[in-house]
């Protein structure tokens, strides 16, 4: 391993000035090591230097001054090789060449206490690996830029419970992969700390599961497109934390999800103010936010350990590939100032979506009947001075969504619900469109209820009821009913079981104004019943106005009183404790027919 | 796939009874002709492809379903009784030949087409299980040209018919014939049902 004496010049470039040893002599290449110890005189770099491993703590570490008029590329062309960098507490440095490792499997960095006050990069040379493990020894302290990647496909994992002081910039060089990350270590989490007055850059979303902490006070962090969070290699209390530093966004920052990955946590303080900017003194407010999926199942999670801000557009979205993903966002509120595009899902997730600005809300879904995996679990509220407008149905599947103020635009469209709550439109005056009443998967007993909680009853143009399989528990809950003009239940398929009744609210009205289409494809079934919902009294009200028409086969009818309207008519339903529902019959005599 | 003849006295489910040997399956057709004797239908069948009676002089007693997935030929010589179903489960061609169908005669497949080839007189019953999700179609086996088809006002005789489209059938010599959601075109005596009854609905019975 050559080692610095500077017998000729004070040059790297110069093969004199290095000791040979048993490892080679000469100049250092990308085969040999470069060595500076307490015997080491000054050098300069004055060629473009080239080391496998670069130590400059050997014997009892370097004291003299390295000046970095160039860079050094530090490691083995041979992936499998590994590579190391070892700096010395007393060394000095000058100049502003940059050290860059290659992306070698193994890295090992070494600071004993010294800052590296120029750009230094990890794993940034591109090297024939798909791994790159970098285990940290010590605290680093980088003031230049800090860039992380080189370009190509690798998947990094960082080994130490260190931080990494980022004072300069931070430059993810990762390309957009669904297997790239930067993966923590369980039980040994690294953190990049962003420090300086600087910008966090990235070519493109990957999964990042070390720590990053924002902790810049008096300084601005600039955080630009692309810059990304969670996903593949989280591990058990991966975090992406804003501390203290005026943060400013712009492009769109993407919250990764992954299959079969630790939950991770964001606590960013971002703004609730429904004028917010992409400037927040005192956390982030997002421009765009995506919540980026690549997986059907099995997702991980993000909490909120504080809220966060959405200044525009807000979305889910998925890998290339993943027709639908899940990304479950957990506690806390998500003030969303502008648009909601949804190409993807929630199952279990609770974050508060507060939908308080001008926008649009649209789901990239076919939503096609029977359809599974839309939609959003997250509580939804419409609280705001400005307009929100649907641009295509939108799904909210086991979640809620409840009108507080504001114009609710859903002209075309209208709703697909599973099993959710709806609040406080009907009082507000909106009227639903259409409404998919919808069930997923057999077993759902119950699951498909839709609770209504309001003082005014839910106006609806078009109820349709489908998704029918198995088990098609279609029911009501709430103090409140509707008033729907156009009533579409029309069984698509064959079932049995008491699950597959239609439920009602005891004591509340329901109304159906224009036309009640109540089809089974199976007669004189138990199964096939609008009843209460306990199966008792009192009744529920079920009211088909005069003038409306009516085509219902099959369905029957329990603790129902439709005595407010006109006379139901059910073609081979089981009537049992119905008020003014009749059986069709017909006689069999000659020549019968109708009068009036 | 094979010609099952009824040769022995007894129950259709009794394999020996048959020749060749073996209760009929799905890919069977089967003959009862002027040797066979009395059968008797006392559980529910599979749907041989097909049924041709033709000159058959005993009785077919018809106490469960007997199913048939395709055409039915009758004779007039023979008689038909029980409690059971003729249940037609395919498109078919139905010949009565002269007899008059002493069990209820039942269409039990959405989206098939059942044919009509001569005067058909039934004496216990008409049932079609169209639904919602898909009609039946009844016609005469020649376009334009009525069959008579007759359910006997003998005031046993029951109509339970759903979904049902029927066209150039006269049914003018018994009963009055109504059908649920279905279509009725150049017939007689049969009526559609309107799914919307009026506000104040009776019944005139003639």
């Amino acid at each position: 391993m050559p080692i610095w004496r500077g017998t000729v010049d004070s040059n790297w470039g110069t093969a004199g000035n290095w000791l040979a040893d048993g490892s080679g002599s000469g100049v250092p290449t990308a085969l040999t090591d470069a060595v500076f110890d307490n015997l080491s005189p000054n050098c300069t770099v004055n060629v473009a230097g080239v080391c496998r491993n670069l130590n400059f703590n050997s014997g009892t570490g370097y004291t003299n001054t390295i000046t970095m008029t160039n860079g050094i590329t530090v490691g083995s062309t041979t992936a499998a090789t590994a590579s190391s960098v070892t700096l010395s507490s007393p060394m000095g440095i000058n100049g502003s060449g940059s050290i860059s490792t290659r992306a070698n499997n193994t890295i090992t960095l070494t600071s004993n206490g010294r800052q590296w006050p120029n750009a230094f990069g990890i794993g940034s040379v591109s090297v024939s690996s798909v791994t790159c493990n970098v285990t940290f020894v010590g605290n680093w302290t980088i003031n230049g830029t800090l860039t992380i990647g080189a370009g190509t496909s690798v998947q990094y994992t960082f080994i130490g419970a260190i931080n990494i002081t980022c004072n300069g910039n931070l430059a993810f060089n990762i390309p957009s992969a669904a297997s790239n990350a930067i993966r923590a270590t369980a039980g040994s989490i690294t953190t990049i700390i962003i420090a300086g007055n600087c910008t966090w850059t990235s070519i493109a979303p990957f999964n990042v599961g070390i720590n990053i902490n924002i902790n810049s006070p008096g300084n601005t962090v600039n955080i630009g497109d692309n810059c990304c969070y969670g996903g593949l290699g989280t591990a058990a209390g991966s975090n992406f934390t804003h501390t203290a530093g005026t943060v400013v966004t712009s492009g769109t920052f993407h919250l990764l999800y992954a299959s079969a990955s630790a939950s991770y946590t964001i606590n960013l303080n971002g703004s609730s103010s429904t004028s917010a900017t992409t400037t927040n003194t005192g956390g982030v407010n997002f421009n765009n936010l995506s919540l980026r999926t690549n997986v059907i199942n099995n997702a991980q999670s993000c909490t909120l350990s504080s809220p966060i801000c959405v200044v525009n557009d807000f979305s889910i979205t998925s890998y290339a590939g993943v027709t639908k993903g899940i990304a479950n966002l957990l506690s806390n509120t998500a003030f969303l100032n502008k648009n909601i595009t949804i190409n993807g899902y929630s199952i279990t997730g609770t974050t508060t979506f507060r939908l308080q600005g001008t926008g649009s809300w649209s789901e990239n879904n076919t939503l096609t009947s029977g359809a599974t995996g839309f939609g959003l679990s997250n509580p939804i509220v419409i609280n705001t001075t400005g307009t929100i407008t649907l641009t295509s149905f939108v799904g909210i599947y086991s979640g809620s969504l409840t009108y507080t103020a504001g114009s609710f635009v859903l002209t075309g469209f209208g709703l697909r619900v599973v099993g959710s709550t709806l609040a406080g439109l009907g009082s507000a005056g909106i009227v639903i469109p259409t409404l998919y009443h919808t069930t997923t998967t057999a077993g759902l007993t119950g699951g498909a209820r839709i609770t209504l909680t309001d003082t005014v009853a839910l106006q609806i143009t078009n109820l349709i009821f489908e998704g029918f399989n198995l088990n098609r528990a279609f029911a009501y809950g709430g103090n409140i009913g509707f008033i729907v003009n156009n009533f579409n239940y029309q069984q698509t398929s064959l079932v049995s079981g008491s699950a597959s009744q239609f439920g009602l609210a005891n004591s509340v009205t329901y109304v159906v104004l224009n036309s009640f289409i109540f089809n089974a494809v199976s007669a004189n079934s138990s199964s096939n019943i609008m009843q209460t919902l306990n199966d008792s009294t009192p009744d529920a009200i079920f009211t088909l106005a005069f003038g409306a028409s009516q085509d219902v086969f099959g369905m029957g009818g329990k603790y129902i009183n439709s005595s407010a309207g006109q006379t139901i008519w059910s073609r081979k339903g089981l009537l049992t404790s119905t008020t003014n529902w009749q059986n069709w019959t017909y006689p069999k005599t000659r020549f019968s027919t109708f009068t009036n | 796939m094979a010609i099952k003849t009824w040769t022995v006295a007894g129950n259709w489910a009794t394999g020996a009874n048959w020749s060749p040997v073996g209760v009929p399956g799905v890919a069977d057709d089967v003959v009862f002709n002027a040797s066979s004797p009395a059968c008797t239908v006392g559980a529910n069948t599979v749907a041989p492809l097909s049924m041709d009676c033709t000159g058959y002089a005993n009785t077919l007693t018809i106490n469960a379903n007997l199913v048939i997935a395709g055409n039915v030929t009758l004779s007039s010589t023979m008689t038909t009784t029980g409690t059971g179903n003729l249940d037609i489960s395919a498109n078919a061609l139905l010949t009565a030949a002269g007899h008059t169908l002493g069990v209820n005669l039942r269409f039990t497949t959405i989206n098939t087409t059942i044919q009509i080839a001569d005067t058909w007189i039934l004496s216990r019953g008409l049932t079609a299980q169209g639904t919602p999700l898909g009609s039946i179609i009844m016609r005469s086996s020649t376009p334009t040209v009525q069959r008579t088809f007759t359910l006997v006002n003998n005031g046993v005789t029951n109509q339970d018919i759903d979904y049902l489209n029927v066209t150039d059938i006269n049914g003018s010599a018994g009963l009055t014939v109504w059908t649920y959601k279905g279509t009725v075109s150049n017939c007689q005596n049969w009526f559609v049902m309107s799914t919307q009854p009026p506000p104040v609905s009776s019944v005139s019975m003639g």
